[in-house]
């Protein structure tokens, strides 16, 4: 009886102990779940409400207020890569955001490029 | 001198990232020798700085400063009195901001090993304005004042002299003293790494006559910004000057000087608080 009971203890502590950690772990994953969200609209929200509404008339607030969101997205998203390091979702959204640095300054480049071939073949007629 | 700048590709932006480049090797090279220096400190697995993290610190501390350098140009357009989008370009200022700032938010990220980092990533500031300001002298922005004595720069676009004389070679300046002050710090970081070395191993066999160490990585963070501020204060008044007062760019100095040494006092005082025998 007394082995028996030592068993049913053991089991009991065990059961428990899962249960807080499932707890802990489903708590901490839905934390993760929302600063990746957050991260996530806060970087890449204002670029989609603004390519919607296609105004110029709010260019300027767009600019100021979506480039500090975007700011304050990415600061979330590195917070979220060292606080949750096996987070899939922020896994992905720090790959994406890295691929639109690279694509942004190759955009960039492009845009330099192409803006002094246009200048260059506009002037050539000018003296 | 005379400067051409009708680039086919303007060289101003392969320089800025050449010069991030070139402070990321610097800083994982810096990590790199402290993790596997086999000293007393590498064995203690809280002060080594995770390759990851690292990135990370990398990533956060790229794009704040490019953020902060393209804000900065873009706050000092409106309080010139032109649209923020009047003229792009990253503002050298801005960067330093956007690197305190990243500096800031890893000590809270990285709480442990918070003073490697700031450690890292003190020859990164003066370096990466140094190098930049390399792209600043070939694109023909950011130059000094009327000048014709030796080397006096004449830019050149499309034939024409702008702007229409010789200016002081203003940006050579700032790289060269801001290069050297990188120097200078890499080499206090490395005499501080030794120090401190030494203090473990006086720590770990007599561990009741410990005392802290007295250059903690915020005081060096504190004097390297300090200097900063100060050598760019001075070496604006060789800039091309609009008005007579002080520029944005100094308003920017003794703003973010004034508030580093607040930090520096405040510290200093908790830290005096917080050390007294009850």
């Amino acid at each position: 009886m007394g082995m028996e009971d030592n068993n049913l203890n053991n089991d009991f502590e065990n059961s428990t102990e899962s249960i807080f950690n499932s707890n802990s772990d489903n708590s901490t994953d839905h934390k993760a779940d929302i600063l990746c969200a957050a991260s996530a609209l806060l970087m890449y929200g204002p670029g989609v409400i603004s390519a919607i509404l296609n105004s110029t008339r709010y260019a300027i607030i767009n600019f100021w207020c979506g480039s500090l969101l975007a700011a304050i997205g990415f600061v979330l998203m590195i917070v979220l890569r060292v606080k949750y390091p096996k987070h899939t979702g922020g896994k992905v959204l720090m790959w994406i955001t890295i691929v639109t640095i690279v694509l942004f300054i190759i955009a960039l480049i492009i845009f330099i490029i192409t803006c002094n071939m246009f200048i260059n073949s506009c002037c050539q007629g000018c003296d | 001198m005379t400067i051409s700048t009708d680039y086919r590709v303007s060289p101003y932006f392969f320089i800025i990232l050449l010069s991030f480049l070139l402070s990321y090797l610097l800083i994982f090279h810096y990590s790199k020798s402290k993790i596997f220096d086999g000293n007393l400190l590498s064995t203690s697995n809280s002060k080594e700085i995770n390759r990851k993290h690292l990135f990370y610190s990398m990533l956060l501390h790229f794009v704040l400063s490019i953020y902060c350098g393209f804000m900065f140009t873009a706050v000092a357009n409106v309080a010139s009195g032109r649209s923020a989008l009047s003229s792009v370009g990253l503002s050298g200022m801005g960067g330093m901001i956007g690197t305190i700032l990243s500096i800031v938010i890893m000590c809270f990220l990285f709480k442990e090993q918070k003073e490697h980092y700031i450690k890292c990533y003190v020859m990164s500031l003066p370096l990466i304005y140094g190098v930049s300001k390399l792209g600043c002298f070939f694109a023909g922005c950011c130059y000094g004042m009327p000048y014709d004595g030796p080397l006096a720069v004449k830019y050149l676009s499309g034939g024409v002299m702008t702007p229409d004389h010789a200016v002081f070679p203003v940006q050579l300046v700032e790289c060269i003293s801001f290069l050297i002050l990188s120097v200078v710090f890499y080499l206090f970081s490395l005499r501080i790494n030794r120090k401190e070395v030494s203090a473990s191993n006086y720590k770990y066999a007599h561990p009741s006559n410990s005392e802290e160490s007295i250059t903690s990585g915020y005081n060096i963070l504190g004097i390297e910004i300090i200097s900063c501020c100060v050598l760019k204060f001075l070496l604006d008044y060789l800039r091309e000057r609009k008005s007579l007062g002080l520029s944005i760019n100094q308003k920017a100095c003794i703003i973010i000087s004034l508030l580093v040494l607040t930090a520096i006092f405040c510290s200093s005082i908790f830290r005096n608080s917080t050390s007294q025998p009850e």
